[in-house]
């Protein structure tokens, strides 16, 4: 997980990102947007620290109660301190919203202005919590499909356990972070996944593969963090500027997750999620049988899900039409085994989606 | 010239007893018919002269409903005193500020405070009765008119507790 990336990310939602230097100094990543240094007006251009001595302002509050849940090292939860409204400039006031993070041994304090949205934000954070939980369970059902052959096995993958399960932190902070600003990813992930787990079902594919593809699907858009929010939610079609920003996402995700140690190919798979069997897809224009299969079913989960269900920003297109894309272009873009698979549960009415 | 003090304050009472207008009409003085609600904390300064001694007053007005379940432990730290609102035309909004004024004392022991009966202006409709105000008065309260609509003692109810705090 590379630092730059998190702070991208943060930065795409006009969060300030700063790091506990000590006790009540802190150092900003990267520079400091002009509203934040209404809040801190001795803050240098060069010199990005700022001091929170008033534990009398809310910030200084909430810092408090911040350097406590640091202390107890629990990586990717977040602490957040609540809406609070301040004013800025000259009779100009701004909500406002800070969070506290463990991220890689640091701790993290992050503030952020707040839009119109602030109520819907915080809604959709509750979701994504609910959401993460899920995610977590799947860390763990992981574990136990592990056959633990000798002691020393055991404590590698202990080892293992451990490293993933911070990274997981991490994602699951990604994730929040994402579903913040695109709540149809959310449940588009999720769905995504219960399809591509029918699919692979029905062609009979082993339950050690399943899984990998459940997780696969529920993190498959995770690069869309690099995408910015006015694109992922742009009613009509898009430009070619913005298409090629969109068709990033696999690369971005493939990026986020390969230096995480999983247990299969997820970052694999997931960089390979938009390629097509003729190879006309992206990002690497690969064909056939050098796309996993695994990819090649969450191709078609993905494409199914992604039309059936209800978006604000385009018509409604609707399931059967959705089925009629993969009749169309089954043998073109799609695998026939798996576009067969996936007609065949929706034909039969065994799958629907939660 | 001594130097300048920090003091946080904080209003305390029941759901639209006036709290952001009597901050508003002493900060900005100004007063809006208008209910505007606002989430979470909001937080206003206000530099005030006690005598030789400028006190920077940090004033936390809660937004939230009827306060008490919402009210965060954050919001009552490092408090030096509070105001404790009561709607002068609604009788209930008394039971709530003596339930407000017992948390924040668990919380804080026992600092300034003064109890401050607001919307006087709304002559027809008062609903708390004189004798009752009397029977605090007798018990040891603090007691202020207050009108945040024609600002009426709203100056005089923040400054007695600043004085109240750096005294
Ligand atoms: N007539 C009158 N109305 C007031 C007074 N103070 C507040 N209000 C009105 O009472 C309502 C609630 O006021 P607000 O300050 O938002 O209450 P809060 O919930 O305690 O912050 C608003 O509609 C105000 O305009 C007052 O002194 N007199
Ligand atoms: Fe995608
Ligand atoms: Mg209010």
């Amino acid at each position: 997980m590379s630092e730059s990336l998190l702070i991208r990310l943060f930065f795409a939602l006009d969060t300030v990102v700063a790091e506990q230097r000590k006790g009540s100094t802190f150092e900003i990543i990267g520079a400091p947007p002009v509203w934040f240094t209404y809040l801190f007006p001795q803050l240098e251009k060069d010199n990005p620290k700022f001091i929170i001595e008033d534990d009398l302002s809310f910030l200084g509050g909430f810092v408090k109660d911040a350097a406590r849940f640091w202390k107890m090292k629990e990586p990717g939860q977040i602490l957040w301190s609540g809406p609070w409204e301040e004013t800025l400039e000259e009779g100009n006031s701004h909500e406002l919203e800070a969070g506290a993070i463990y991220l890689e041994d640091k701790n993290i304090l992050f503030v952020r202005l707040l839009g119109h949205s602030a109520l819907a934000d915080r809604e959709m954070i509750q979701q994504a919590r609910e959401h993460l939980l899920s995610f977590e369970n799947l860390f763990r059902a992981d574990r136990d499909l592990k056959n633990y052959s000798d002691y020393l096995e055991q404590k590698v993958q202990q080892r293992t356990l451990e490293v993933t399960k911070t990274l997981a932190g991490v994602i699951s902070a990604i994730i929040t972070i994402t579903e913040m600003r695109d709540p149809y990813t959310a449940g588009h992930q999720r769905r995504v996944a219960q399809l591509a787990c029918a699919i692979a079902g029905e062609m009979e594919r082993p339950a050690q593969e399943i899984e990998g593809l459940r997780m696969a699907g529920v993190l498959h858009d995770i690069g869309k963090i690099c995408v910015p929010g006015e694109i992922l939610s742009k009613p009509g079609r898009l430009n070619e500027m913005e298409m090629a920003i969109i068709r990033q996402h696999p690369q971005a995700g493939y990026d986020i997750l390969k230096n995480i140690d999983f247990p299969r190919p997820i970052a694999q798979i997931i960089l390979q999620h938009h390629e097509n069997i003729d190879g006309s897809g992206y990002p690497r224009g690969l064909a056939g049988e050098d796309i996993l299969l695994k990819a090649r079913i969450l191709r078609v989960a993905d494409v199914v899900e992604a039309m059936a269900s209800y978006r604000p920003y385009r018509p409604e297109i609707g399931l059967d039409q959705a089925l009629e894309e993969i009749k169309l272009n089954r043998g073109k873009y799609y695998d026939v085994n798996v576009a067969d698979a996936c007609l065949k549960l929706f034909a039969e009415g065994r799958f629907q989606f939660d | 010239m001594k130097e300048p003090i920090k003091k946080k304050i904080c209003m305390l009472g029941a759901f639209a007893v006036g709290k952001t207008s009597l901050i508003k009409r002493y900060v900005e003085d100004m007063f809006s018919e208008k209910y505007h609600t606002t989430i979470g904390v909001k937080v206003d300064k206000k530099t005030v002269k006690v005598d030789d001694r400028t006190v920077d007053l940090i004033l936390w007005d809660l937004a939230g409903k009827n306060g008490i379940s919402e009210m965060r432990t954050t919001y009552l730290r490092g408090a030096s005193g509070y105001l404790l609102v009561v709607d002068k035309t609604r009788v209930n909004t008394l039971d709530v500020a003596m339930d407000m004024h017992k948390m924040a004392q668990d919380m804080l022991g026992k600092v300034p405070c003064i109890l401050i009966l607001n919307k006087w202006d709304l002559e027809g409709k008062w609903d708390i009765d004189e004798a009752a105000i009397e029977d605090l008065r007798t018990n040891g309260w603090y007691t202020i008119k207050t009108s945040a609509k024609t600002g009426m003692s709203v100056n005089q109810a923040f400054e007695t507790l600043a004085r109240k705090l750096v005294e």
